[in-house]
């Protein structure tokens, strides 16, 4: 009998991985939700291939987020993220990866993280802050709208590498994180509307 | 170093929703909800290979159930998804039964839209069940229930559904197949007042959509 410490990991010794496939009656435990203004919500769906839905706040340029809780166990310069995800595409943003931020929203630029981008305008992509800037490379094989996806990022010390729906789809190399990070999920609303970001796996490991 | 995305699934296509719980630790993990009704225990097991106890007990009385499932959030798709199980169960009393289904169930007992494994005493064999709205199909399997482990799956597409003893296909129907969304349900019972308690284990279960 094979052990899936072997398939996943053969003779070395393992590093930091947590896999969530958001089923089930409640979310796992070790979310933590937080609201950058407002009050918003976060719940298992019961539909087929559901999910969790994190609903954001009703105030303008308000998030909800899940995240670790400030504990920051993946490496900023070798780590892997997996995802899959959908948002409802009507006023506000989808967002996830990684961040080191403790409180408050990883979008601002002075905190540092990085992660996948989708918003009802242009500047969708792979982004990243080192802590003191904020910058983004567009996507190319995702565009806004209601579909489920699934993106992959692959972060090294120099570059990070965005994989989207199962092709290569941007590098960056500016701005990258340098510290230690946490995942987040996040759902922000803009002017109005409800904002609805879904996620049905998430997977990050250090490499 | 690999994902654990990559060695589940194929690249070519986005993954459903899957769970899989070895029922290990202290507690029930918290994405199952429970039912227990009457005496008995539901509750880790303290023993080798033990994962969950769900036993029932011989206080006299209405009954024991013990039931463990999603609190209706029903994530897995009627049309096509599997379920693995490892369970087993020693009883000595005509009233106790078990099963491990994929149910849509919206109160405390399964009585339509499901489909899996069963075994009601005073029945010899283990038997796969599936059930729409209002019919149950009840086919037996060519194995003899007894007290130890196996491994109970079960498949179902649009049109069929397949029931799996140890890796082999023991069971399939066509007709009678659950008609909306579902969720694993496991459910141990004693309706009556008997002198030896049904001791069940669940040690494995594994749900995802094709």
């Amino acid at each position: 009998m094979k052990s899936l410490y072997e398939i996943l990991y053969g003779a070395k010794v393992a590093k930091q991985r947590v896999v969530e496939e958001f089923t089930g009656d409640s979310l796992d435990e070790r979310w933590t939700g937080f609201n950058t203004a407002g009050s918003g919500s976060e719940a298992i769906l019961d539909s087929i291939n559901g999910g969790v839905a994190i609903t954001a706040p009703a105030t303008n340029s308000a998030s909800r987020i899940l995240a670790f809780n400030g504990i920051r166990q993946y490496d900023f310069n070798s780590s892997v993220v997996i995802s899959i995800w959908k948002y409802d595409n009507v006023s506000g943003a989808i967002a996830h990866g990684l961040m080191n931020e403790t409180a408050g929203t990883p979008l601002t630029g002075t905190e540092d993280y990085i992660g996948v981008f989708v918003t009802t305008n242009p500047s969708d992509g792979l982004g990243s802050s080192d802590g003191a800037t904020g910058s983004t490379v567009s996507m190319n094989n995702i565009s806004s709208d209601t579909n489920w996806h699934w993106t992959k990022i692959h972060l090294q010390d120099t570059f990070a590498i965005l994989v989207a729906d199962g092709s290569f789809d941007a590098v960056k190399t500016t701005n990258l994180p340098t510290v230690k990070l946490q995942p987040f999920l996040e759902s922000r609303r803009f002017t109005s509307g409800a904002t609805v970001s879904n996620f049905r796996y998430y997977e990050v490991f250090n490499t | 170093m690999t994902s654990y995305y990559e060695i589940t699934h194929p690249l070519a296509k986005l993954r459903g929703s899957h769970f899989i719980d070895h029922f290990d630790g202290g507690s029930l993990r918290a994405w199952w909800s429970t039912i227990n009704l009457g005496n008995g225990t539901l509750a880790m097991a303290d023993e080798v290979d033990g994962g969950l106890r769900m036993a029932t007990s011989t206080t006299t009385g209405n009954g024991d159930w013990k039931i463990i499932k999603f609190n209706n959030i029903r994530s897995f798709s009627n049309t096509g998804c599997v379920f693995i199980a490892n369970f087993k169960f020693s009883n000595g009393a005509t009233t106790d039964a078990w099963r491990v289904i994929m149910a849509n169930e919206a109160t405390n007992l399964v009585i339509n839209d499901f489909f899996g494994w069963k075994f009601f005493n005073p029945d010899t064999n283990f038997s796969f069940q599936s059930m729409n709205a209002s019919t149950v199909n009840s086919v037996a399997s060519t194995v003899s229930a007894d007290s130890s482990f196996h491994n109970f799956s079960g498949i179902i597409n649009s049109t069929t559904v397949r029931g799996y003893l140890d890796g082999n296909l023991e069971c399939i129907s066509t007709s009678n197949l659950p008609t909306a969304r579902l969720q694993p349900v496991v459910e141990v019972w004693s309706s009556t007042t008997h002198s030896v308690a049904n001791e069940a284990r669940i040690k494995y279960m594994e749900c995802f959509n094709l």
